[in-house]
Parts: C-alpha cells; sequence; structure tokens
C-alpha cells in the first residue's frame, strides 16, 4: 500500500495528463446536451442544410451550393465544423463520444459481471467444474473477437434477443454492449482464474477452511477482495479493447444503430466524404487516438501501481 | 507427428465445429415472419415464392437437418452465395491468398520491427534512445489499426493518389505490384502491433538478462552486441511468441476485416464484411467456419514452431 502510494505521488507528467484528457472528454461527453443546447444551440440530429453563419461578420453556407459543408469555425457554432447534411460535427462528436464510452464502460462492467464468478468457481472448486469453464473460456478465446463481434452484433440487430426474461430490441445500445460484454469475458477469467488457483493455497484460505467457512463465503468474502486489484487493473484495459471494438464493430455497421452517431460510425461516414472535406475524417479519428492513448497510459500506470509483481502480464494488455 | 500435436489438432476441429453450429444457429434462426417481405429489385414476395424458397432451401426440416444440408453444401463447394458467388467455397480460397499476403507480410514487419526496437532499446537502456523508442512505442500502438487505415488510405490512396485507390495484384504475377498494393494495408495494420511489441520483446530481454548464462557469456569477454544478439535474444523472443501466435491467428478474423474493406482488397476480412452487410447468410456461416479453421491451424503451426525454438515448452500448452 505504502509502495502504491509512493507510485501514484510521484511526479508523472504523461500519467498526469492522461488522467486530465480522459477526465475532460468524460466530462465534455457526459455535457453533450447542455453543450448542444447553451453553445451550438442545435442537436445531433438537427440538419441546417440551407442555412448560413456568420464568420467574421461575413455569413457563409453551412452547406455551399455545391454540397460542400463548412469546415471548423472556432466560434459557438459549427466549432469542428459540419457535416454533408449540414449537422453540427462537434455535437455530433459529444454525442457520439457519450455512446461509446456507456457502451464501453457497460461491456467492461458485464465482463466483470459474468468472468469473475466463473473465474472464482473454476480456480477454487478445481476438477470438473474448473475442466468444463476452461474448455468454454478456451474455446471463446481461440476466436477471433472482432469476428465473434461481428457475427454476433450482426444477428442480434437482426432480429433482436429474446431468451427467457431477457429482452433487448434489435436496436438497443445494449446490444453492443452485450456483445463486447461477452467477447472479452475468457480475456478477464483466464488471469482471474489462475489467480485464485494461487489464493486458494494460500494460508489465509487454509484457515478459512479448517474454521469451516462455507465455501461461498470463502469465496466471496476471502477470496474476491485479493482479486480487487487483478480486477481493477483488466477492467481497465478492456475499457481501452472496448472502445476500440466499439468503434471497429460501428465501422463495419455491426455497432450503434446508424441514426445515433459514435465514434466508430463518424470515421466510416467521414471516410466517404474525405475528398471535400477532411476536418470529417481527421476529428473523430483524432478523438479516438487522444481517448485511446491516454485510457492506455493511464492502464499502464494503474498496472505498475497495482501490479508491481507483474502477475498481469504485458501479453493480457495487448490490445485486440 | 507427436500425441501432443494430434491432441492439439482435435481441439481445433472442435473448435472450428462450435464455431460453425453457432454461426449457423445465430443467423438461421432469425424470424423471417414480414409478410410483405421483399424480393430483389423491389418485386414483393408472395406466399408462392415463400413456399419456393421454403422448399428450396429445405426451411421447414429441423435444424439438425438443416445444419448438415448446409455444411455439407459449404464444404462440397455447392452452397452459393445469394448475389455475386456461385460457391462460397471457391469463393473462400479465390481470397485467402490476399488475406494470407496482409497477414503475412503485417506479421513480419511488426514483428521484425519490434523485436529491432527492442534491441536499440536494450543497447540503450536508460539513455536517450531506449526513452524515445518507448514513448513511441507506447504512441504508436495507441493508434487503432482503424484510425491508421482510415487515414493513410484517405489521405495517401485517395485524395493524393501516391498509392493504389484499391484492388490487389497476385504476387506470382507482378511482385513489385503485389507489394506497392499491400504497402499501406501492411503499415496500417503492423504499426500499433509493433509498438507492443517492442515493449514486449524489451520486457522479455530486460528479463533475460539477469540470467547466470548472460553474466558468464558477458564473464568469458563476449562483446555487448554478440551477448544481445546470439545469446539473449533466442531466449527472449520465445515467451512473445504465444502472443504473436494469437495475434497473427486472429489477425483473419480481426484486423484484416477492416483493413481490407478500407483499402478495397479483395481478400476473406471484405468478403465476410459484404456478406454480412448483406446478411447472406451461406457464405456467413461458411466463412465462420473456415475463418476459424484458418485461425486454429495458425495457431498450432506457431505452437509447434515455439517448442522448437524451445525444447522445455510441450507443444500441447
Amino acid at each position: 500500500m505504502v509502495r502504491t502510494r509512493a507510485r501514484l505521488q510521484g511526479r508523472d507528467v504523461a500519467g498526469a495528463l492522461a488522467g486530465a484528457v480522459i477526465t475532460f472528454c468524460v466530462l465534455a461527453c457526459l455535457a453533450a446536451p447542455l453543450y448542444s443546447s447553451e453553445v451550438a444551440g442545435t442537436s445531433a440530429s438537427d440538419n441546417h442544410l440551407s442555412e448560413q453563419v456568420v464568420i467574421d461578420g461575413v455569413p457563409t453556407d453551412v452547406v455551399s451550393l455545391s454540397g460542400i459543408p463548412i469546415g471548423p469555425t472556432w466560434q459557438k457554432e459549427f466549432l469542428l465544423g459540419a457535416d454533408e447534411n449540414g449537422r453540427d460535427l462537434m455535437v455530433r462528436l459529444l454525442y457520439g463520444g457519450r455512446t461509446t464510452f456507456v457502451i464501453a464502460i457497460g461491456a467492461v462492467i458485464l465482463t466483470v459481471a459474468i468472468a469473475v464468478p466463473l473465474a472464482l468457481v473454476a480456480g477454487y472448486f478445481r476438477g470438473k467444474a474448473d475442466s468444463v469453464i476452461s474448455r468454454i473460456l478456451d474455446q471463446l478465446w481461440s476466436f477471433p473477437a472482432l469476428l465473434l463481434g461481428v457475427l454476433i452484433g450482426t444477428a442480434l440487430t437482426a432480429r433482436g434477443f429474446d431468451v427467457g426474461p431477457f429482452k433487448v430490441s434489435s436496436s438497443s445500445a445494449l446490444v453492443p454492449i452485450l456483445v463486447i460484454g461477452i467477447v472479452y469475458v475468457p480475456y478477464m477469467a483466464r488471469p482471474l482464474r489462475s489467480h485464485v488457483l494461487s489464493l486458494r493455497g494460500e494460508a489465509f484460505a487454509e484457515a478459512a477452511r479448517a474454521a469451516g467457512f462455507s465455501n461461498r463465503r470463502i469465496m466471496f468474502s476471502e477470496l474476491l477482495p485479493h482479486l480487487v486489484p487483478s480486477m481493477l487493473v483488466l477492467g481497465m484495459l478492456s475499457l481501452v479493447n472496448a472502445v476500440v471494438l466499439e468503434s471497429a464493430l460501428s465501422f463495419l455497421g455491426a455497432g450503434v444503430d446508424p441514426p445515433e452517431p459514435s465514434v466508430g460510425s463518424l470515421i466510416a461516414a467521414g471516410l466517404d466524404t474525405v475528398l471535400l472535406s477532411p476536418h470529417l475524417l481527421l476529428v473523430p479519428c483524432c478523438a479516438l487516438v487522444l481517448v485511446v492513448l491516454s485510457l492506455s497510459v493511464l492502464a499502464e500506470r494503474l498496472r505498475d501501481a497495482l501490479d508491481p509483481r507483474g502477475r498481469i502480464s504485458r501479453s493480457d494488455a495487448v490490445i485486440r | 507427428m507427436s500425441a501432443s500435436v494430434i491432441r492439439r489438432l482435435g481441439w481445433a476441429l472442435i473448435t472450428a465445429l462450435v464455431a460453425s453450429i453457432v454461426a449457423f444457429l445465430l443467423f438461421w434462426t432469425i424470424p423471417n415472419v414480414d409478410p410483405e417481405f421483399q424480393l430483389g429489385g423491389g418485386v414483393r414476395g408472395t406466399d408462392e415464392t415463400r413456399a419456393e424458397a421454403v422448399e428450396e432451401y429445405g426451411l421447414d426440416e429441423s435444424l439438425p437437418v438443416q445444419y448438415v444440408r448446409v455444411m455439407t453444401g459449404i464444404f462440397d463447394g455447392s452452397a452459393s452465395c445469394f448475389q455475386g458467388c456461385d460457391s462460397v467455397r471457391s469463393a473462400f480460397f479465390d481470397a485467402l491468398p490476399v488475406t494470407l499476403s496482409l497477414v503475412a507480410g503485417a506479421a513480419v514487419l511488426s514483428i521484425g520491427g519490434g523485436v529491432f526496437l527492442a534491441l536499440v532499446c536494450v543497447r540503450f537502456k536508460g539513455r536517450w534512445p531506449d526513452r524515445v523508442v518507448s514513448t513511441a512505442a507506447t504512441a504508436a500502438y495507441s493508434v487503432p489499426s482503424l484510425v491508421l487505415s482510415a487515414v493513410l488510405w484517405a489521405f495517401l490512396a485517395q485524395k493524393w493518389r501516391i498509392f493504389p485507390y484499391e484492388g490487389y495484384v497476385p504476387l506470382t504475377e507482378d511482385p513489385a505490384g503485389w507489394a506497392w498494393h499491400l504497402l499501406l494495408p501492411w503499415i496500417a495494420a503492423a504499426l500499433p502491433f509493433m509498438g507492443a511489441y517492442t515493449h514486449i520483446v524489451r520486457t522479455s530481454l530486460l528479463q533475460v538478462s539477469e540470467a547466470d548464462w548472460v553474466r558468464t557469456a558477458r564473464a568469458k569477454g563476449l562483446g555487448e552486441k554478440t551477448v544481445l544478439r546470439s545469446h539473449m535474444l533466442r531466449n527472449a523472443v520465445v515467451p512473445p511468441m504465444n502472443i504473436w501466435g494469437l495475434d497473427f491467428s486472429h489477425a483473419f478474423g480481426g484486423f484484416a476485416l477492416y483493413v481490407e474493406v478500407i483499402f478495397g482488397l479483395p481478400g476473406i476480412g471484405a468478403f465476410m464484411a459484404s456478406s454480412l452487410d448483406a446478411l447472406d447468410l451461406a457464405p456467413i456461416v461458411g466463412l465462420a467456419t473456415f475463418i476459424a479453421i484458418v485461425v486454429v491451424l495458425v495457431s498450432v503451426a506457431i505452437d509447434i514452431a515455439a517448442a522448437r525454438l524451445d525444447p522445455r515448452i510441450d507443444g500441447t500448452r
């Protein structure tokens, strides 16, 4: 703990910068409705095709007669320019970023909720339970995450999800959360399982067993607290992965339902119009790189602080 | 072939089987009860056309029967796409060389570059080349290859027309054209991995540098370069081989999808993406199965290679 604090308090410019960037991005995305109503005065889906905006006292078409949208104006309206429908790109970026963050965070929570019990059961009971769970995780793990994501995503957007009490409509934001959350389960459960395996042999776990504690109590009150640092580090790493995967899924049309912007769908749209208005591609690309860079710096710092013995290897940390 | 390799291949087969069943269940159970369903060209479907489709695809049979029917069609080459291809199997084998070229080139570039940069870091450990390369590597692996592909293609290929707009030239026809068409996709796919591998190999080299045999080699009076290249490197690349195996087997269902779509390469990734777009069921299920087979075969091959390089590793994992 002392070491953790020392590491966190050390002067770390890159880490502090990354933290500031992420805090700013999250707050900005949360404030998207406020920005759109108070500053930009438009919504993410409002078209301004035939309107004009005043730049340096000169009225300029939002979308020129030949169909070229306005570039960054650096003022309240159309701060980062407009798209070919005359929609404010900054507003769309904020809403898109919000969607991406919500999906990524929701997916990580789902991953933790599935992976931790699996890891506890497999690592604690070993034997049959372990071999069944491990085989299933291995099967999932040996299949490419993106392909699995687009397969499940496309199928779910075509049909929705309706098994027993769980009902998800096909256009809901829950679809990408479900897809990304499921895909990353083995990446979290496998390292946690081996952690549980080594924990159950330690003295405190033996003492708990000798004291006659129930299995459930040992798993959740004795072992689980020791997993928390690993969970945090792995969760942060899967957050980075989830942001990247969400953008790839939306780019391929298997993520967020079209009219709603997300970072991936903004990139896909920008790619179509790059000849006339490069800002439509560059803005979401830069935003994504900035967020991923900051998140992975933070994930690295978190790993250095919480996992000084290197239990979680770099191989678990590679973005896939 | 040892028993362990056969066992790995057995599990590989099961993975492919599971993949095909999952893909089949996901897509064959999409309800299609829209009474006003459309045929191609805006033609309304009628009960008659529906009956015809049920007859042709055997949709009234039980799911296991349909599964067997679909899979035999895919493997004997008789299953066709709704539009665009006559045989899913031959379309897959036409597209495979494209993706193989893409993935192999990206693997060579990222592993070669990563190992080289890691050697630079360790050679100058703690000094400015180490710091510069490490920082650049972190930056590189934080730029998703989706972004890199989009920006490189948009500016270098579309806007300034320096690189080809789209398409693929077979290696056997024109090696220079092959490399020219694939150069940007290779860079876009490889750069993030190169950054990650620089860190991984650097860490691994630093761990190895504390080993006894390295101290012995230095004590023998060997030059730092010789120790680094012939004593440390070989041992340091064994642990990362698992990661390379995973990354480049997964690449067939990973970056191949969007890199091929963006650069207009007619590989299996682009084929899969367009089939998913059109909800073209037979190629979706066929490609999921074939890609699963490629993925597991590549990962088995790399496991065997790792075992060759380091006899302590048992190829069964």
